[in-house]
Order: structure tokens, then sequence, then C-alpha cells
């Protein structure tokens, strides 16, 4: 795109530029493929962070919020996440049976008995609400009587609800989740071509040292690179990292990621939630099948007889148990997150309370817990605190990472007005160099369809714009 | 989408080839070879040879559709825009242009009309996740795209016509190619203006936006090589190649091969 033609003092040459005195040595392949691939990747990153900058930026100050959300949850909702405890807990049927009559005729559709004392009991309903919402009915434990009613974002409380949103989609539904696709599906180029820019940088001494820790000497924009690419040096591996797993929530790549998993049965099992009775039609009449719930056998009973048959299996710890339609085995599910992971789920019988289906987390393949393990990761939930932490350090490096970028494009700005076009811009890549790069963007394209539309679009205004500068009378064949 | 696997084989290798081509030729208008204004033609080669292998074998769903029609249609209007132009300026490239938007345009409806001239309903995943909480829970299941009542007579009758220009377009290239110049060793290369076929710029090897009769006589064998590659009947072939390709798919959509 633009050139440039004059910057502002003073500025440090560019490394490749400054062959020094005397002849230069005869280049080996890889330093000529190198001298070809460099000018691409400079372009690539220039240009992509540009454009990305701003998604970036949203999204890691969303994700430094994200990070504080339990903290805040935790006071904000405090009286409705504990309870004082009085006296023994009732039991889990009494509590389920008051948040019924909180919310009457409403379908439970889940139960979380409070995981610990002085926590409150979770009854969930459908209430019509939008997809992954439900009415919830806080429940003490020790009187038995619902404490509150709040409209949860699956497990989550309202204001980490909203903050999870506006990571996610900006609160603009499926359309507002395009922002953080583009973010997640540039992050990991921008990581790499930053990467080997940096660390393939030519050096003129303290090699490792210039390379791995920033300069508090020199120039302005000098200095600012050095803070850009050794802070991006450190922090790549964590940006790699969120832009895989943020790609698997992604609306369109996250759809090629679960044909993936598909493909090669990585999907996160399931315990069968079918009554053997009901599995097998040649089984005979309903004897011993599954009956239709008595009255007296309601949800509540049901919800106590399933819950001490899935802890006869030794389920232990913070559980949810998941009713199912009539004549389906219910399923009950540990819901630790954090390391050491437990996600061990059976399947009861909600009418006899016998365990007729099991799966334990050790028994998962490796990949479904990878990812389990990559979510909570992402999430801040696998490490406690510690990865709060980390994910917060992480959202600040890529705050200041946008901002020194954009400054030292701001600060290249050339002096008879205008902007800078990306560093380098008077070497060319090569042929193969280009070819190389376009067949791997064809192939990245169709994976991550974000990524490639938006590649499709820069490309598409760079051509009419080469097209109406040029005033080649041929160029249609 | 595609149900005859020899036919969809045959289509993937068609445009694997075609879009390998356009890479190639859009590489050299990135680089210097051929003009920067040659960035459009060759991007929309590229993507065209692409989406068409991908919809060989599958529907890109609602959105997908929708951004290529988008796409296609900004190709569609770029080129109609550039063949009025040179053919008000009397300037070549008026033909090629003209038929580079017919088969952008054959593209466009080839996306929009799958629906309506298909025998079967096509199918597509809603793919995607839940949100944080919902992870794992992603929906995979498949969306019927609306009630399907059989292929539409009035958009079969558009579709063969379609198939006719594009028949036209192929047989306007092939001839382009047949006529086209070859570069011979020791022979000077012909002025690029003398001829319809000469409107293809000829690759320099230097940057050169137009052609210079440069003597052949100091070009390379790799230099005559890629001018061979990159050179107006290969380029004329692969057109040729890229309308027979998209009248098969029409066809077979049709006919629901």
């Amino acid at each position: 795109m633009s050139e440039t033609t004059r910057t502002r003092p003073p500025v440090e040459p560019d490394p490749p530029s400054d062959p020094g005195p005397g002849p230069r040595p005869p280049r080996s392949g890889v330093e000529t493929w190198w001298a070809g691939l460099r000018p691409l990747l400079m372009r690539l990153h220039f240009y992509a962070g540009l454009f990305v900058g701003p998604f970036l930026l949203v999204a890691a100050v969303t994700g430094l919020l994200y990070t504080l959300t339990p903290q805040i949850d935790r006071a904000l909702y405090a009286d409705v996440l504990t309870a004082p405890v009085t006296g023994p807990a009732v039991p889990v049927r009494d509590q389920v049976a008051a948040a019924m009559a909180a919310q009457p005729g409403l379908p439970v559709t889940a139960v979380r008995p409070a995981p610990e004392p002085g926590a409150t009991t979770r009854v969930s309903f459908d209430a019509g609400l939008e997809p992954s919402y439900a009415r919830t009915v806080f429940v003490d434990p020790s009187t038995g009587g619902a404490r509150a009613t709040v409209d949860t974002y699956t497990e989550w409380m309202p204001f980490r609800a909203t903050i999870d949103n506006l990571h996610r989609s900006l609160l603009l539904g499926d359309p507002g989740r395009i922002y953080s696709e583009l973010a997640a599906s540039w992050l990991w180029v921008l990581t790499l071509s930053g990467l080997v820019i940096w660390v393939v940088r030519r050096r003129r001494a303290h090699r490792v040292r210039r390379t791995l820790l920033p300069r508090d000497t020199g120039p302005g924009r000098a200095r600012l690179r050095s803070w850009h690419g050794s802070v991006g040096l450190w922090a790549a591996v964590g940006m790699l990292f969120l832009s895989a797993t943020g790609l698997t929530w992604s609306q369109f790549a996250g759809a090629n990621v679960d044909t993936m998993r598909s493909a090669f049965d990585w999907t996160t099992p399931s315990v069968s939630d079918t009554l053997p009775a009901a599995a097998d039609p040649g089984a005979g009449p309903v004897a011993t099948g599954p009956v239709a719930p008595s009255p007296a056998d309601s949800v509540a009973v049901q919800s106590d007889r399933v819950l001490a048959a899935a802890r006869g299996t030794g389920m232990a710890g913070p559980v949810e148990i998941v009713p199912a339609d009539p004549g389906g085995a219910w399923t009950v599910t540990q819901t630790t997150r954090s390391w050491p992971t437990q996600q061990d789920s059976v399947a009861v019988d909600p009418s006899s309370g016998a365990v007729v289906d099991q799966l334990r987390f050790a028994d998962w393949p490796v990949a479904a817990k990878l990812a389990r393990w990559g979510i909570d990761a992402h999430m801040g939930l696998l490490f406690g605190v510690a990865n709060q932490i980390l994910l917060a350090v992480l959202a600040l490096g890529i705050i200041c990472l946008v901002v020194w970028g954009y400054r030292m494009w701001w600060l290249r700005r050339p002096t008879r007005g205008g902007f800078a076009g990306p560093p380098g811009a008077r070497s060319r890549p090569t042929f193969s160099a280009v070819l190389t790069v376009g067949a791997v963007a064809v192939v990245v394209g169709l994976a991550l369809p974000v990524l490639g539309a938006s590649l499709i679009v820069f490309l598409l205004v760079d051509a009419v714009v080469q097209s109406l500068r040029s005033e080649d009378p041929v160029a249609a064949g | 989408m595609i149900t005859s696997l020899p036919l969809a084989l045959a289509l993937s290798v068609v445009f694997a080839a075609t879009g390998a081509y356009a890479l190639v030729r859009w590489s050299a208008a990135m680089t210097g070879p051929l003009p920067p204004s040659r960035r459009m033609a060759e991007l929309a080669h590229l993507l065209m040879s692409v989406a068409m292998v991908v919809m060989t074998w599958s529907w890109a769903g609602t959105t997908g559709v929708t951004v290529q029609i988008v796409a296609f249609s900004v190709f569609t209007g770029y080129f109609v825009l550039d063949a009025v132009r040179r053919y008000r300026t009397g300037s070549h490239g008026c033909a090629g242009g003209s038929a580079h938007a017919l088969m952008a345009a054959a593209m466009v409806w080839m996306l929009a009309a799958m629906p309506l001239i298909m025998p079967t309903p096509v199918v597509a995943g809603a793919g995607g996740h839940g949100g944080h909480s919902g992870h794992g829970g992603g929906d995979g299941a498949a969306m019927d795209m609306g009630a399907h009542a059989g292929p539409a007579a009035w958009a079969v009758v558009v579709t063969i016509g379609a198939c006719a220009a594009l028949l036209a377009t192929s047989v306007f290239w092939t001839v382009r190619g047949l006529r086209g110049r070859t570069v011979v060793a020791g022979a000077p290369l012909p002025e690029v203006t003398t001829t319809e076929a000469a409107a293809e710029p000829v690759p320099t090897g230097g940057g050169t936006a137009v052609a210079t009769a440069a003597p052949a006589a100091t070009a390379t064998v790799a230099a005559l090589a890629t001018h061979r590659l990159l050179g107006p009947r290969s380029d004329a072939g692969c057109h040729a190649l890229m309308g027979l390709g998209m009248i098969a798919m029409l066809l077979a959509m049709v006919a629901g091969w």
C-alpha cells in the first residue's frame, strides 16, 4: 500500500538493510529465502496488526475484566451464594420442593446441591429464557427455604454473564461473535509473524539479551520496538494458547473444530440417558422397564434418590443433577473444573435409583481431556487465583503490545504528512515467498473462515487500489 | 454437493489445477512479473477455484454462501465496469473483461440458485458453540434449508442459459489460446498490441507492467519457462478449463449427479 519516504528522526536502521562495510559474503539458501520472506512477514504483521488491533484491544480489556469476575461475583452476590449455617442441612428433596414452590409450574432443568457448608443449593428451571439462561432458585440448606431467585447464565451469575458476553460478542449476540473470532483468528498470525521477525532479527551485539529483554536506552521508536518485541516474545505461548482455545468457541472456525473432533473421535463423551428396557425393545412389557412416576414420586423425591445413587458410586464433591424426560435416565456429573479436574458422570434410573451407566473422567479420550483443560485454563478456572493472575498479566501484555504497535506506527509517520506504510517497504518479497504464504493462506482461510473472509476483503481493496492506480491498458486479460 | 464420486474427484482436480495456476499468477502480480493491475482477475480466479472445490464436497452454510455471493458480486461489478471502461476508451481487454464478468456472474448464480436447481435439499451444519459456559455442548445439528419442492423450472432454464454463455466464453478462451503466441527461443517477442490475444501483458521478470519486445535470445531457460507458465496461451487455457468446469458443475447440480 502506501510507501514512506522520510520518517521522523532519529530511528535505528532496520538491520537487514545494514550490511556494513566491505563485500557482502555470499548468502546461503536459508538466508536468501529469509530475505524474500521477511518483507512479506513485515507487511503481514503490520497490516494485520493495524486492522485487528482494535479487536484485540477490546478482547484483551474485556478478558482482563473477566479474570476479576469470580471475586466480584462473590462480593456482589454474597447473600445469594452463601447462607449462614444454622443447623444440619435438610434433605435435597425438601430443598428442591421449596424451590419448586417458589417457581410453580416450571420444569426443573438442573439441581446443584450445596457443595460445602455455608453455600446455597441451586435449583434451575426452564423459564423460556434465552439459550443457556435459566431461572435459578437459591435455597438455604439449613432452613430449606428459598433465599433468592436469579436468572443465571448456566452456572454464572448475571455480572459474570454480562462480562462473558461482552468478551465473546460485545453483547450483540451471534453477529457480535464475529469480532472475537476475528481477533482469535488473527492473533496467532500476528504472534507467529512477530515472533519470527523478532527472533531472526540481526543484532550487532548482545544478541540473546536484546532478544529476550527490552532496552531502556536508545531513541524512542527503537526502545518501543524493543519492548514490543521482547514482551511479545514472552507472551507468545500464552497468546497462541488463547487463540487456539478461543477459536474452539468461535462460530465458524468452532464448527470446523467440531467437525474435526467428530472425525477423529475426539468428542467429549457422555453417559447414555437411555434406560435398559427402553434401549431393548425386545425386553417385553413394562414390568422391569421405566415407569411413570407417581405424584408422590416427584422430581424432588427423585432428586434425592438419584443423588444418593450417585454418591453410592463414590462420586464426591460438587455435582449437578440433570433430570431427563419421562422414561429416561437422569445424569449426575461432577462439576469441579479446577485441578485436579473432577468430571465423572453417572446415569441413574430415577424410579429405582439403579445406576445404568457410568463414565470416569480418566476414561475420556486424551483430546477431550485437553479440550476440557484448555477451556478451563482460558476461563481462569483450572488453577484458581494463579490462573487468573496469569491471564490478567497476559491481557495486560496484549493491551501494551497493541498500544505500542500503534505508537510505533505513529512515530514513523512521514514528516510531510500522511501515514506510514509497513517498515522495510522498499524491500520486496520474492515470488516464491508470496506463493508459499499464499498457498498456506488458502488452506488456513478454509479452516478459519473469518480469517479467510477478512483476508479476501483486504486483498480486494488492495487489488482495486492497484487497479485504479494503474494506467495499464491491457490489464484485463 | 456432487453425489457422483468420479465426477466430484474430476471437478476437484480441475479446479485444484486452475486454483494453483491462479495462485502462481496472483503471486506474480504481487511481486512483479505480472503487473499489479492483474491482481483482481487472478484473485477472482483463485477464489472461484477454491469455492468450486469446496462446493463440490460440501455446503458452506447460509452465512458462507452469502459471503461468497457478496464477494463474487463485487468481482462481477468490477469486471463489468472495467469492460465498459475499456469499451469506451477503445482499449484492449474489453472482451476478456466481459468474459470475466460473465464467469463471476455465473458463480453468483450458482451459489444463489443452488437450493432452486438441485433435486435434493441442501443441508448445512449449524456448528459453533454456546459460549464459555456451554463449551462442549456445541450443536452440530443439521439444518434443512427450508422446504424443498424440487427444482424450479425457471431456475433450470436460467441455469441452462448460463451454461450456454459459459460455453461461449470457453470457446472464446480456447480460440484465444490456440491463436496466442508461443515463445520460441531465438525469436523476438511480438508486439503486444497487435491482436486481442496480445492483450495479455508479457511477463518480463523485472516488474515491468507492460510487455516490451525484449529479444528472447537473452532469456534464460527459467525465464522462458516462467513466460510459458504465465503467458497468454496457458492463461486462456485456464480460463477455458474453468468455464467447462463450471458448466459441468451446473449440469451436475441440475441433474442431481
